[in-house]
């Protein structure tokens, strides 16, 4: 990441800015898991912590790593084994990030909807919608995948594999 | 090892394994053709129906995958010159400019037959290996385990491409993440926020799912349109002369298939390296460099019979020490650990069937693979063509549903969820994933082999460079941290040396 970050004129402030917020939470999660090791007996959290600290001080490279400064291309240079400058030129793929969190709201979408009326409803509702909604699919072939897919789960696992699909917060 | 054989056998030859390996060839030959899935995500999707087979079912199942997803990778990076697969990269080269000129079929048998014979070299030696590992095997001791996986995870960081860093801080993560829940040397329960569910830990299989297949989905909704860019397909003719090429220049078929098995053995360096190596070594060494990347059907041979032999190699860390040589195979040894197997000295010593089945189905799935192909290629290449919107929604929901049918346990399901978020952050990124899936894999021998040493050496540190092999993973961690710097070195002074352009 940071290969495409150590040419800032390659990548926009945008993307720039959402690797460094990346970055951050990789650094603020190793954080949070030292602080909490220190609850546990010596013995338990010794190599939790070896972890926790190598993992920061990695963190705290990366984070370095992401600034334009001749210390951030240095660690860029021997992590990357390129010179300065020279990863990251193959333009990559930059998704907006409205469609990004649109493609993980879907996601999210669908397992609260499992957790409320459970598989067997939220499979065709979902596939029918998503299909409808995000692929501008037909009606006619909207039905289709959602019925086929609610068929298939329907038999694999419950048919055959003898699973009980959650069916739901209330059913439960 | 002939009875172990002969148990093998039998275990292979029911109507519901071979079922199983040809259901797996067929499933691993799809998603290797669609780019994007491959078989990672394949073997993990897997995972759920096979929590009611018996062991050697299950290992039929994922072996079918295994040997068939770089032949189907192959297709697609001929006819569309969009590699199924990562390892397949490298066919494109010639593969493509073939298909171009009209000679799909051409290319396309040459990769299947190449892929087969490769695939095939790759596990016989891994036959031939196993007495000599076992004999290594018994040399290690808890520290040797521990500087292993140790030395595991540095050299698949390393082998991320100019990622090292990152490579380096996802395993610390994945670790991170393997130390939720209850802790097997001490007995407490760690990092559980007082949620009962995650006693348990962090379940393998759910966190597998989310990281490859509900990740991948995000990444191709967001992408959009057909898994394929170029969804031009040209005739497939004369699939024959492809398959008596490679039998022709069989130095070069032996050649790649010696590289992939090599490469494949040493963990994280994988099947992309081996055929690009492969190639390269190709090119170097021909009489007429110039007509690479043109068309010329050694430059399809090369890289194919490479990528298909690593499998074999890949395996032998995998099954007698118990550290996965990659992602695949990390997901595969999950497989193996979900029924009762061990990897490392345990399935060595104890269960040389479940080896030796994994090593036929791998030998069928080889060649039943490239029938299919050569059989089916046009049809497989149509597979790239599925629009993504279609293709989410289906395979999200399976991912779900078999993220909670591990224990129908609702839970499973957001940890699916939350797994498959971080894995396209990790995508979107350019964080490796398969440094914290080994971590998360190798996350419990690290830290048992890590406290047995403490107990051995009475909290000693010098135990780490008392004994030979200990100091020779020890120099070669150092080594593959040392790498990238080297390379850049040598790089630097091989530029002096030619001096400016």
């Amino acid at each position: 990441m940071n290969n495409g970050m150590n040419s800032g004129m390659n990548i926009g402030a945008p993307e720039k800015r959402g690797a460094l917020y990346f970055a951050l939470g990789l650094f603020a999660l190793t954080v949070f898991f030292i602080y909490l090791s220190y609850d546990y007996a010596p013995n338990v959290r010794l190599f939790p912590l070896m972890v926790g600290y190598t993992g920061l001080i990695l963190c705290t490279l990366d984070l370095i790593g992401l600034t334009d400064t001749a210390l951030g291309r240095i660690i860029n240079t021997v992590f990357s084994g390129t010179a300065a400058g020279e990863t990251g030129k193959v333009a990559k793929f930059t998704p907006k990030l409205s469609r990004q969190l649109i493609a993980m709201a879907w996601m999210v979408g669908l397992v609260i909807g499992i957790y409320i009326v459970g598989f067997m409803v939220m499979v065709p509702a979902y596939v029918f919608s998503s299909m409808y909604f995000q692929g501008k699919k037909s009606v006619k072939k909207c039905a289709y995948g959602a019925v086929s897919t609610t068929v298939f789960v329907w038999v694999m696992f419950e048919f055959l594999l003898k699973y009980e699909l959650y069916r739901g917060v209330f059913a439960e | 090892m002939f009875d172990s054989l002969l148990l093998a056998l039998d275990n292979l030859l029911t109507i519901n394994s071979l079922g199983f390996l040809v259901m797996g060839t067929c499933i691993g030959l799809v998603f290797g053709a669609i780019p994007g899935l491959g078989g990672t995500t394949a073997i993990a999707l897997l995972i759920p129906l096979t929590f009611g087979m018996k062991e050697f079912e299950a290992i039929t199942l994922m072996g079918g995958v295994m040997a068939a997803t770089s032949t189907g990778g192959s297709v697609s990076a001929i006819l569309l010159n969009t590699p199924g697969t990562a390892p397949n990269a490298a066919t494109t080269f010639d593969g493509y400019p073939l298909a171009q000129q009209g000679k799909a079929g051409l290319a396309l048998g040459a990769a299947a037959t190449a892929s087969a014979l490769g695939g095939l070299i790759g596990v016989f030696t891994l036959v031939a290996v196993i007495p000599i590992a076992k004999e290594i095997v018994l040399l290690f001791a808890p520290a040797e385990f521990f500087l292993l996986a140790v030395f595991g995870l540095c050299a698949i960081a390393v082998s991320t491409g100019g990622r090292l860093l990152q490579g380096l801080i996802t395993a610390c993560v994945g670790l991170i993440a393997g130390f939720v829940g209850y802790d097997g040397v001490s007995g407490e329960v760690r990092y559980d926020f007082g949620i009962d569910f995650l006693w348990d830990g962090v379940k393998l299989v759910p966190a597998l799912i989310g990281l490859f297949a509900i990740a991948e989905m995000i990444n191709l909704s967001v992408k959009g349109g057909t898994v394929a860019e170029n969804p031009e397909i040209v005739k497939i003719q004369k699939v024959f002369d492809g398959v008596k090429a490679v039998f022709k220049n069989y130095p070069t078929m032996l050649r790649g298939s010696a590289i992939g098995t090599f490469i494949g053995a040493v963990p994280g360096v994988g099947g992309t390296v081996a055929a690009f190596l492969s190639y390269s070594t190709q090119v170097q060494m021909a009489k007429d460099p110039e007509t690479y990347g043109k068309g010329n059907i050694l430059g399809v041979i090369a890289p194919e019979s490479a990528n298909n032999a690593k499998d074999g190699g890949s395996l032998i860390p995998t099954l007698a020490f118990g550290i996965p040589g990659s992602a695949e195979t990390a997901v595969f040894l999950g497989v193996l650990i979900l029924h009762g197997l061990d990897p490392g000295p345990t399935i060595l010593f104890e269960h040389e069937d479940v080896i030796f089945t994994l090593v036929l189905t791998l030998t069928i799935s080889c060649v039943l693979a490239t029938l299919i192909v050569l059989a089916l290629a046009r049809s497989l290449a149509l597979l790239t063509m599925i629009d993504v919107h279609v293709l989410v929604p289906t395979v999200t929901i399976v991912a779900l549903v078999g993220a909670y049918a591990l224990q129908t346990e609702i839970g499973d399901v957001y940890v699916a969820l939350v797994f498959g978020i971080v894995g396209y952050l990790m995508i979107r990124f350019d964080y490796p994933r398969v440094t914290f899936t080994i971590a998360l894999v190798l996350g419990e021998i690290t830290e048992r082999s890590f406290h047995q040493t403490m107990l051995i050496s009475d909290d000693n540190w010098s135990i780490f460079i008392t004994r030979n092999i200990s100091i020779i993973l020890l120099v070669l961690i150092a080594a593959a941290l040392a790498l990238p710097s080297f390379r850049l070195w040598a790089q630097r002074r091989k530029e002096r040396r030619e001096g400016p352009v």
